[in-house]
Protein backbone atom coordinates (compact mmCIF):
# COMPACT_ATOMS: atom_id res chain seq x y z
CA UNK A 1 0.00 0.00 0.00
CA UNK A 2 1.20 3.52 -0.66
CA UNK A 3 -1.16 6.47 1.06
CA UNK A 4 -0.83 9.67 -0.73
CA UNK A 5 -2.00 12.26 1.73
CA UNK A 6 -2.74 16.25 1.22
CA UNK A 7 -0.02 16.02 -1.45
CA UNK A 8 0.57 19.67 -3.06
CA UNK A 9 3.53 19.90 -5.39
CA UNK A 10 4.09 22.81 -8.08
CA UNK A 11 6.37 24.12 -9.54
CA UNK A 12 7.17 27.85 -10.54
CA UNK A 13 6.89 29.19 -13.38
CA UNK A 14 8.62 32.53 -15.69
CA UNK A 15 6.94 35.62 -14.15
CA UNK A 16 6.05 34.36 -10.77
CA UNK A 17 3.05 32.15 -11.80
CA UNK A 18 2.56 28.69 -10.43
CA UNK A 19 2.15 25.49 -11.93
CA UNK A 20 0.37 23.17 -9.86
CA UNK A 21 0.99 19.53 -10.70
CA UNK A 22 -1.05 17.75 -7.92
CA UNK A 23 -3.35 20.05 -5.49
CA UNK A 24 -4.33 18.50 -2.16
CA UNK A 25 -4.84 14.87 -3.57
CA UNK A 26 -5.49 12.15 -0.91
CA UNK A 27 -5.30 8.54 -2.70
CA UNK A 28 -4.01 5.11 -1.75
CA UNK A 29 -2.77 2.98 -4.15
CA UNK A 30 -3.20 -1.17 -3.21
CA UNK A 31 -0.24 -3.27 -3.81
CA UNK A 32 -2.49 -6.20 -5.28
CA UNK A 33 -2.09 -5.41 -8.81
CA UNK A 34 -1.05 -3.01 -11.17
CA UNK A 35 -1.84 0.20 -12.14
CA UNK A 36 -2.19 2.51 -15.41
CA UNK A 37 -1.31 6.22 -14.89
CA UNK A 38 -3.04 8.15 -17.43
CA UNK A 39 -3.05 11.89 -18.18
CA UNK A 40 -2.51 14.42 -21.03
CA UNK A 41 0.88 15.89 -21.55
CA UNK A 42 2.65 17.55 -18.92
CA UNK A 43 -0.41 16.73 -16.67
CA UNK A 44 2.23 15.51 -13.89
CA UNK A 45 2.58 11.81 -14.42
CA UNK A 46 6.32 11.51 -14.24
CA UNK A 47 6.52 13.97 -11.09
CA UNK A 48 3.92 11.64 -9.56
CA UNK A 49 6.00 8.75 -10.38
CA UNK A 50 9.17 10.39 -9.32
CA UNK A 51 7.51 11.62 -5.77
CA UNK A 52 6.39 8.04 -5.07
CA UNK A 53 9.78 7.08 -5.77
CA UNK A 54 11.61 9.04 -3.35
CA UNK A 55 13.75 11.35 -6.31
CA UNK A 56 11.71 14.39 -5.49
CA UNK A 57 9.54 15.33 -2.42
CA UNK A 58 6.25 17.17 -2.56
CA UNK A 59 5.73 21.20 -1.65
CA UNK A 60 3.49 19.72 1.34
CA UNK A 61 1.88 16.55 2.61
CA UNK A 62 3.50 13.56 2.67
CA UNK A 63 3.79 10.45 0.58
CA UNK A 64 4.08 6.81 3.16
CA UNK A 65 5.19 3.40 2.28
CA UNK A 66 6.16 0.26 3.93
CA UNK A 67 7.18 -1.67 0.38
CA UNK A 68 9.67 -1.50 -1.25
CA UNK A 69 9.49 0.80 -4.34
CA UNK A 70 11.92 0.41 -7.37
CA UNK A 71 13.24 3.74 -8.89
CA UNK A 72 11.25 5.26 -11.47
CA UNK A 73 12.44 3.83 -14.62
CA UNK A 74 12.48 5.44 -17.74
CA UNK A 75 14.40 6.72 -20.92
CA UNK A 76 17.61 7.83 -19.57
CA UNK A 77 16.65 8.10 -15.88
CA UNK A 78 18.84 7.00 -13.01
CA UNK A 79 22.26 6.87 -15.30
CA UNK A 80 25.04 8.78 -15.23
CA UNK A 81 26.28 9.70 -18.72
CA UNK A 82 30.61 9.89 -17.55
CA UNK A 83 30.00 6.52 -16.27
CA UNK A 84 29.94 3.10 -18.26
CA UNK A 85 26.91 0.75 -17.74
CA UNK A 86 28.70 -1.37 -15.72
CA UNK A 87 30.24 1.79 -13.01
CA UNK A 88 26.41 2.77 -12.61
CA UNK A 89 24.95 -0.69 -12.30
CA UNK A 90 27.62 -1.03 -9.50
CA UNK A 91 26.78 2.30 -7.84
CA UNK A 92 23.33 1.05 -7.61
CA UNK A 93 24.67 -2.08 -5.72
CA UNK A 94 27.00 -0.56 -3.63
CA UNK A 95 24.27 2.11 -2.44
CA UNK A 96 21.79 -0.53 -1.72
CA UNK A 97 24.96 -2.24 0.57
CA UNK A 98 24.68 -5.18 -2.08
CA UNK A 99 27.22 -8.27 -1.02
CA UNK A 100 30.37 -8.90 -3.37
CA UNK A 101 28.31 -12.38 -4.34
CA UNK A 102 25.15 -10.03 -4.91
CA UNK A 103 26.65 -7.65 -7.10
CA UNK A 104 28.36 -10.54 -8.96
CA UNK A 105 25.13 -12.24 -9.48
CA UNK A 106 22.79 -8.62 -10.58
CA UNK A 107 26.02 -7.69 -13.01
CA UNK A 108 25.48 -11.14 -14.77
CA UNK A 109 22.06 -10.76 -14.92
CA UNK A 110 22.27 -6.84 -16.15
CA UNK A 111 24.63 -8.27 -18.79
CA UNK A 112 22.45 -11.21 -19.69
CA UNK A 113 19.24 -9.14 -20.22
CA UNK A 114 20.64 -6.04 -21.75
CA UNK A 115 23.26 -7.81 -24.58
CA UNK A 116 24.91 -4.84 -24.54
CA UNK A 117 28.25 -6.21 -25.25
CA UNK A 118 31.20 -3.85 -25.08
CA UNK A 119 28.96 -0.90 -24.66
CA UNK A 120 28.22 -2.11 -21.17
CA UNK A 121 31.97 -0.94 -20.36
CA UNK A 122 31.28 2.78 -22.49
CA UNK A 123 29.93 5.86 -20.90
CA UNK A 124 26.26 5.68 -20.52
CA UNK A 125 25.99 9.06 -23.20
CA UNK A 126 27.66 7.26 -25.82
CA UNK A 127 24.19 4.97 -25.48
CA UNK A 128 21.00 5.06 -27.84
CA UNK A 129 17.54 5.94 -26.01
CA UNK A 130 16.89 2.32 -26.54
CA UNK A 131 20.11 0.97 -24.90
CA UNK A 132 19.73 3.03 -21.75
CA UNK A 133 16.21 2.01 -21.63
CA UNK A 134 17.47 -2.15 -21.84
CA UNK A 135 20.19 -1.00 -19.34
CA UNK A 136 17.66 0.62 -16.78
CA UNK A 137 14.99 -2.32 -17.37
CA UNK A 138 17.56 -4.76 -17.05
CA UNK A 139 19.38 -3.21 -13.40
CA UNK A 140 15.68 -2.93 -12.04
CA UNK A 141 14.06 -6.70 -12.68
CA UNK A 142 17.27 -7.73 -10.96
CA UNK A 143 16.22 -6.51 -7.44
CA UNK A 144 12.77 -7.81 -5.82
CA UNK A 145 10.21 -4.51 -5.37
CA UNK A 146 6.79 -4.79 -4.25
CA UNK A 147 6.16 -1.71 -6.84
CA UNK A 148 7.71 -1.27 -10.13
CA UNK A 149 7.23 2.35 -11.33
CA UNK A 150 7.78 2.47 -15.01
CA UNK A 151 7.87 5.40 -17.23
CA UNK A 152 7.35 5.13 -21.08
CA UNK A 153 10.08 2.66 -20.93
CA UNK A 154 8.89 0.36 -23.88
CA UNK A 155 8.13 3.05 -26.62
CA UNK A 156 11.75 3.31 -27.27
CA UNK A 157 12.59 -0.10 -28.07
CA UNK A 158 12.88 -2.19 -30.42
CA UNK A 159 10.58 -5.48 -31.14
CA UNK A 160 13.59 -7.74 -29.18
CA UNK A 161 13.48 -5.50 -26.10
CA UNK A 162 9.70 -5.21 -26.11
CA UNK A 163 9.09 -8.65 -26.50
CA UNK A 164 11.69 -9.42 -23.58
CA UNK A 165 10.10 -6.26 -21.75
CA UNK A 166 6.70 -8.02 -21.85
CA UNK A 167 7.73 -11.53 -21.00
CA UNK A 168 9.33 -9.87 -17.86
CA UNK A 169 5.90 -7.74 -16.80
CA UNK A 170 4.38 -11.46 -16.70
CA UNK A 171 7.00 -12.57 -14.63
CA UNK A 172 7.42 -9.10 -11.82
CA UNK A 173 3.39 -9.00 -12.03
CA UNK A 174 3.00 -12.43 -10.47
CA UNK A 175 4.62 -10.78 -7.18
CA UNK A 176 4.49 -7.19 -7.53
CA UNK A 177 2.58 -4.41 -9.18
CA UNK A 178 3.58 -1.61 -11.70
CA UNK A 179 2.75 1.48 -11.66
CA UNK A 180 2.66 2.29 -15.58
CA UNK A 181 2.87 5.72 -17.48
CA UNK A 182 2.37 5.48 -21.16
CA UNK A 183 0.28 6.85 -23.99
CA UNK A 184 -0.49 3.71 -25.35
CA UNK A 185 -3.50 2.78 -23.99
CA UNK A 186 -3.01 -1.48 -25.44
CA UNK A 187 -0.16 -1.53 -23.40
CA UNK A 188 -1.66 -0.26 -20.65
CA UNK A 189 -5.08 -2.25 -20.78
CA UNK A 190 -2.78 -5.31 -21.37
CA UNK A 191 -0.47 -5.17 -18.39
CA UNK A 192 -3.09 -2.90 -15.94
CA UNK A 193 -6.02 -3.66 -13.71
CA UNK A 194 -6.81 -0.52 -12.25
CA UNK A 195 -6.20 3.50 -13.48
CA UNK A 196 -4.94 6.61 -12.06
CA UNK A 197 -6.51 9.08 -14.28
CA UNK A 198 -4.19 13.17 -13.56
CA UNK A 199 -5.41 15.96 -14.92
CA UNK A 200 -5.85 20.02 -14.12
CA UNK A 201 -3.85 19.42 -10.83
CA UNK A 202 -5.89 16.30 -9.80
CA UNK A 203 -6.36 12.70 -9.67
CA UNK A 204 -9.06 9.81 -9.85
CA UNK A 205 -8.61 6.49 -9.15
CA UNK A 206 -10.66 3.67 -11.30
CA UNK A 207 -10.96 0.30 -10.00
CA UNK A 208 -11.32 -1.11 -13.56
CA UNK A 209 -8.49 0.68 -16.21
CA UNK A 210 -11.36 0.69 -19.00
CA UNK A 211 -13.25 3.35 -16.77
CA UNK A 212 -10.39 5.11 -16.30
CA UNK A 213 -9.40 4.68 -20.83
CA UNK A 214 -12.70 5.71 -21.35
CA UNK A 215 -13.13 8.54 -19.27
CA UNK A 216 -9.49 9.54 -20.66
CA UNK A 217 -10.82 9.12 -23.85
CA UNK A 218 -14.24 11.39 -23.21
CA UNK A 219 -11.81 13.84 -21.70
CA UNK A 220 -9.55 13.99 -25.08
CA UNK A 221 -12.59 14.41 -27.27
CA UNK A 222 -13.98 16.86 -24.77
CA UNK A 223 -10.23 19.00 -24.90
CA UNK A 224 -10.20 18.71 -29.14
CA UNK A 225 -14.02 19.75 -29.65
CA UNK A 226 -13.25 22.71 -27.46
CA UNK A 227 -10.77 23.89 -29.14
CA UNK B 1 16.26 -14.92 -8.00
CA UNK B 2 16.09 -11.38 -8.10
CA UNK B 3 17.82 -9.73 -4.71
CA UNK B 4 15.64 -7.85 -2.18
CA UNK B 5 17.35 -4.50 -0.91
CA UNK B 6 17.54 -4.63 2.98
CA UNK B 7 16.32 -1.56 5.06
CA UNK B 8 19.26 -0.02 6.52
CA UNK B 9 19.87 2.55 9.23
CA UNK B 10 20.01 6.21 7.72
CA UNK B 11 23.53 6.63 8.81
CA UNK B 12 24.96 3.11 7.05
CA UNK B 13 22.70 4.20 4.12
CA UNK B 14 24.56 7.62 4.19
CA UNK B 15 28.13 6.26 4.40
CA UNK B 16 27.23 3.71 1.41
CA UNK B 17 25.88 6.88 -0.87
CA UNK B 18 28.79 8.82 0.65
CA UNK B 19 31.79 6.05 -0.36
CA UNK B 20 30.01 5.14 -3.60
CA UNK B 21 29.89 9.00 -5.25
CA UNK B 22 33.84 9.19 -3.73
CA UNK B 23 34.90 5.95 -5.87
CA UNK B 24 32.32 8.01 -8.63
CA UNK B 25 34.51 10.80 -8.21
CA UNK B 26 37.57 8.88 -8.09
CA UNK B 27 36.74 7.34 -11.82
CA UNK B 28 35.85 11.10 -13.45
CA UNK B 29 38.11 12.77 -12.51
CA UNK B 30 41.34 10.61 -12.72
CA UNK B 31 39.83 7.97 -14.40
CA UNK B 32 40.86 9.45 -17.84
CA UNK B 33 44.55 10.17 -17.55
CA UNK B 34 47.42 7.79 -17.90
CA UNK B 35 48.73 9.57 -15.38
CA UNK B 36 46.02 8.93 -13.00
CA UNK B 37 45.97 9.86 -9.77
CA UNK B 38 49.73 11.40 -10.33
CA UNK B 39 47.84 14.81 -11.23
CA UNK B 40 46.86 15.40 -7.56
CA UNK B 41 51.15 16.22 -7.09
CA UNK B 42 51.17 17.67 -10.81
CA UNK B 43 49.04 20.34 -10.97
CA UNK B 44 49.95 22.39 -7.82
CA UNK B 45 53.51 21.72 -8.52
CA UNK B 46 53.45 23.09 -11.83
CA UNK B 47 51.76 25.83 -10.63
CA UNK B 48 54.59 26.94 -8.26
CA UNK B 49 57.60 25.91 -10.63
CA UNK B 50 55.67 28.54 -12.92
CA UNK B 51 55.12 31.39 -9.93
CA UNK B 52 58.53 30.07 -8.55
CA UNK B 53 60.04 31.27 -11.95
CA UNK B 54 58.10 34.36 -12.18
CA UNK B 55 58.19 35.96 -8.90
CA UNK B 56 61.29 34.22 -7.53
CA UNK B 57 63.61 37.37 -7.98
CA UNK B 58 61.35 39.82 -6.58
CA UNK B 59 59.72 38.20 -3.55
CA UNK B 60 61.98 35.07 -3.35
CA UNK B 61 64.26 36.42 -0.46
CA UNK B 62 61.00 38.07 1.32
CA UNK B 63 60.34 34.39 2.90
CA UNK B 64 63.27 34.79 4.52
CA UNK B 65 64.43 31.29 6.05
CA UNK B 66 62.14 29.42 4.15
CA UNK B 67 63.05 28.58 1.19
CA UNK B 68 60.65 30.10 -1.28
CA UNK B 69 59.40 27.25 -3.49
CA UNK B 70 58.29 25.51 0.02
CA UNK B 71 56.51 28.72 0.80
CA UNK B 72 54.76 29.17 -2.07
CA UNK B 73 53.49 25.33 -1.96
CA UNK B 74 52.14 26.43 1.43
CA UNK B 75 50.19 28.95 0.08
CA UNK B 76 48.93 27.06 -2.86
CA UNK B 77 47.78 24.42 -0.88
CA UNK B 78 45.72 26.29 1.24
CA UNK B 79 44.41 28.26 -1.26
CA UNK B 80 43.06 25.04 -3.51
CA UNK B 81 41.66 23.78 -0.06
CA UNK B 82 39.30 26.58 -0.03
CA UNK B 83 38.76 27.17 -3.72
CA UNK B 84 38.59 23.56 -4.49
CA UNK B 85 35.44 22.65 -2.67
CA UNK B 86 34.12 26.46 -3.79
CA UNK B 87 34.27 25.75 -7.26
CA UNK B 88 33.82 21.82 -7.21
CA UNK B 89 29.66 22.95 -4.94
CA UNK B 90 28.60 25.04 -7.91
CA UNK B 91 29.16 22.06 -10.49
CA UNK B 92 27.82 19.09 -7.47
CA UNK B 93 24.03 18.88 -8.49
CA UNK B 94 24.59 19.51 -11.84
CA UNK B 95 27.05 16.52 -12.22
CA UNK B 96 25.24 13.71 -10.36
CA UNK B 97 21.87 14.79 -11.50
CA UNK B 98 21.37 11.36 -12.96
CA UNK B 99 22.31 9.14 -9.84
CA UNK B 100 19.58 12.19 -7.55
CA UNK B 101 16.72 10.06 -8.85
CA UNK B 102 17.74 7.04 -6.57
CA UNK B 103 15.99 8.14 -3.30
CA UNK B 104 19.13 7.10 -0.77
CA UNK B 105 20.96 9.61 -2.98
CA UNK B 106 20.18 12.96 -0.70
CA UNK B 107 21.23 15.90 -2.53
CA UNK B 108 22.92 16.62 -0.25
CA UNK B 109 25.47 13.90 0.00
CA UNK B 110 27.00 14.86 -4.02
CA UNK B 111 28.32 17.98 -1.86
CA UNK B 112 29.82 15.95 1.03
CA UNK B 113 31.58 12.79 -1.08
CA UNK B 114 33.56 16.22 -3.41
CA UNK B 115 34.54 17.60 -0.23
CA UNK B 116 35.96 15.02 1.02
CA UNK B 117 37.56 13.96 -1.69
CA UNK B 118 39.31 17.50 -1.89
CA UNK B 119 40.08 17.31 1.49
CA UNK B 120 42.03 13.58 0.98
CA UNK B 121 43.52 14.39 -2.13
CA UNK B 122 44.90 18.10 -1.06
CA UNK B 123 46.11 16.35 2.00
CA UNK B 124 48.07 13.85 0.53
CA UNK B 125 49.92 16.22 -1.82
CA UNK B 126 50.44 18.34 1.11
CA UNK B 127 52.18 15.64 3.17
CA UNK B 128 53.90 14.61 -0.04
CA UNK B 129 55.48 17.85 -0.52
CA UNK B 130 56.27 17.83 3.35
CA UNK B 131 58.35 14.07 2.85
CA UNK B 132 60.21 15.68 -0.20
CA UNK B 133 61.01 19.21 1.37
CA UNK B 134 62.62 17.45 4.79
CA UNK B 135 64.31 15.00 2.78
CA UNK B 136 65.98 17.84 0.39
CA UNK B 137 66.94 19.28 3.67
CA UNK B 138 64.08 21.93 4.28
CA UNK B 139 64.05 22.15 8.50
CA UNK B 140 60.30 20.87 9.06
CA UNK B 141 58.55 20.37 12.69
CA UNK B 142 56.38 18.24 13.77
CA UNK B 143 56.18 19.62 16.98
CA UNK B 144 52.90 21.83 15.91
CA UNK B 145 51.48 19.34 13.88
CA UNK B 146 47.98 19.74 15.93
CA UNK B 147 48.18 23.33 14.72
CA UNK B 148 49.06 22.78 11.04
CA UNK B 149 46.11 19.94 10.74
CA UNK B 150 43.74 22.83 12.30
CA UNK B 151 45.00 25.09 9.83
CA UNK B 152 44.02 22.66 6.98
CA UNK B 153 40.83 21.35 8.22
CA UNK B 154 39.55 25.61 9.60
CA UNK B 155 40.32 26.51 5.80
CA UNK B 156 38.74 23.67 4.04
CA UNK B 157 35.78 23.89 6.49
CA UNK B 158 35.24 27.23 5.35
CA UNK B 159 35.63 26.17 1.74
CA UNK B 160 32.95 23.62 1.98
CA UNK B 161 30.55 25.63 3.64
CA UNK B 162 30.91 28.21 1.20
CA UNK B 163 30.75 25.79 -1.49
CA UNK B 164 27.60 24.42 -0.27
CA UNK B 165 25.87 27.85 0.50
CA UNK B 166 26.98 28.83 -3.03
CA UNK B 167 26.44 25.39 -4.89
CA UNK B 168 22.81 26.13 -3.75
CA UNK B 169 22.78 29.50 -5.00
CA UNK B 170 23.98 29.53 -8.29
CA UNK B 171 21.16 27.08 -9.08
CA UNK B 172 18.84 29.99 -7.99
CA UNK B 173 20.96 32.63 -9.42
CA UNK B 174 22.59 31.44 -12.10
CA UNK B 175 24.70 34.55 -12.50
CA UNK B 176 26.24 34.06 -9.18
CA UNK B 177 28.28 31.57 -11.29
CA UNK B 178 30.15 34.57 -13.32
CA UNK B 179 30.18 36.77 -10.17
CA UNK B 180 32.18 33.72 -8.41
CA UNK B 181 34.84 33.07 -10.93
CA UNK B 182 35.73 37.11 -11.18
CA UNK B 183 36.26 37.38 -7.15
CA UNK B 184 37.98 34.15 -7.24
CA UNK B 185 40.80 35.24 -9.50
CA UNK B 186 42.23 38.45 -6.97
CA UNK B 187 42.72 36.05 -4.28
CA UNK B 188 46.11 34.86 -5.27
CA UNK B 189 47.26 37.82 -4.89
CA UNK B 190 45.42 39.34 -1.76
CA UNK B 191 45.52 36.00 0.41
CA UNK B 192 49.66 36.25 1.77
CA UNK B 193 50.07 33.07 -1.14
CA UNK B 194 53.27 34.93 -2.40
CA UNK B 195 54.10 37.06 -0.14
CA UNK B 196 54.55 37.05 3.78
CA UNK B 197 51.64 39.13 5.34
CA UNK B 198 54.12 41.47 7.33
CA UNK B 199 56.32 42.75 4.46
CA UNK B 200 52.85 43.84 3.71
CA UNK B 201 52.76 48.29 4.53
CA UNK B 202 50.33 47.76 8.02
CA UNK B 203 48.09 50.40 6.60
CA UNK B 204 47.23 47.85 3.74
CA UNK B 205 47.43 44.83 6.13
CA UNK B 206 45.03 45.71 8.16
CA UNK B 207 42.12 45.21 5.06
CA UNK B 208 44.24 41.84 4.17
CA UNK B 209 43.69 40.77 7.23
CA UNK B 210 40.21 40.74 6.86
CA UNK B 211 40.54 37.73 4.75
CA UNK B 212 40.73 34.29 6.68
CA UNK B 213 42.75 32.49 4.02
CA UNK B 214 46.21 34.72 5.28
CA UNK B 215 45.30 33.57 8.89
CA UNK B 216 45.45 29.89 7.99
CA UNK B 217 48.17 30.07 5.41
CA UNK B 218 50.63 32.24 7.77
CA UNK B 219 49.56 29.65 10.32
CA UNK B 220 50.00 26.69 8.96
CA UNK B 221 53.81 28.05 7.58
CA UNK B 222 54.68 29.10 11.07
CA UNK B 223 53.64 25.38 12.15
CA UNK B 224 55.99 23.75 9.62
CA UNK B 225 58.82 26.18 9.17
CA UNK B 226 60.17 26.78 13.47
CA UNK B 227 62.04 29.68 12.34
CA UNK B 228 59.23 31.55 10.49
CA UNK B 229 57.79 34.05 12.41
CA UNK B 230 54.47 36.15 11.78
CA UNK B 231 52.58 38.34 14.42
CA UNK B 232 49.54 40.00 12.84
CA UNK B 233 47.34 36.24 12.54
CA UNK B 234 45.89 34.10 14.68
CA UNK B 235 43.77 30.76 14.25
CA UNK B 236 40.81 32.17 16.21
CA UNK B 237 39.41 35.03 13.29
CA UNK B 238 39.22 32.03 10.69
CA UNK B 239 37.53 29.48 13.25
CA UNK B 240 34.55 31.76 13.50
CA UNK B 241 34.38 32.18 9.66
CA UNK B 242 34.30 28.09 9.63
CA UNK B 243 31.59 28.30 12.40
CA UNK B 244 29.81 30.75 10.80
CA UNK B 245 29.82 29.95 7.11
CA UNK B 246 29.39 26.21 7.63
CA UNK B 247 26.26 27.43 9.56
CA UNK B 248 24.76 29.46 6.77
CA UNK B 249 25.72 26.80 4.51
CA UNK B 250 23.68 24.19 6.04
CA UNK B 251 20.63 26.54 6.68
CA UNK B 252 20.71 27.26 3.23
CA UNK B 253 20.40 23.66 2.20
CA UNK B 254 18.03 22.96 4.05
CA UNK B 255 15.88 25.80 3.34
CA UNK B 256 15.84 24.56 -0.70
CA UNK B 257 16.51 21.10 -0.37
CA UNK B 258 13.10 20.15 -1.86
CA UNK B 259 14.39 22.81 -4.89
CA UNK B 260 17.78 21.11 -5.35
CA UNK B 261 16.07 17.68 -6.78
CA UNK B 262 13.87 18.66 -9.21
CA UNK B 263 14.02 18.42 -12.55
Amino acid sequence: MISIQNVTKYYPMKGGAIHYVLKDVSLEIPSDHSIGVLGPNGAGKSTLLRMIGGAESPNSGSIRTESNVSWPLGVGVGFQGSLSGRQNVLFVCQINGLSKAETKQVLNGVIDFTELGDFFDMPVKSYSSGMRARLGFGLSINFDFDYYLIDELTSVGDAIFRTKATKEFERIKQSSSLIYVAHNLKSLEDSCQSALFLRDGDVTYYENIKDGINAYQDYIKAKSKSS
Amino acid sequence: MAIRIKEQSAWRSQVLVIKALLQRELITRFGKYKLGAIWILIDPLVSVIVLGIMLGPFLGRSSGVVPYPFFLLCGFMLLSMLTGPINSGLSAISANQGLLVFKKVQAIDPFIARFIFLLLTNSAALIVFCIIAYWLGVVISLNHLPEAITCVILTWVIGSGLGLQLGVACLKFTELEKVIQYIQRPLLFVSAVLYPIDAIPPEIRKYLLYNPLVHTIECLRMALFPSYVVESVNLYYPAAWALIVSALGLMTYRNNRHFLTQR
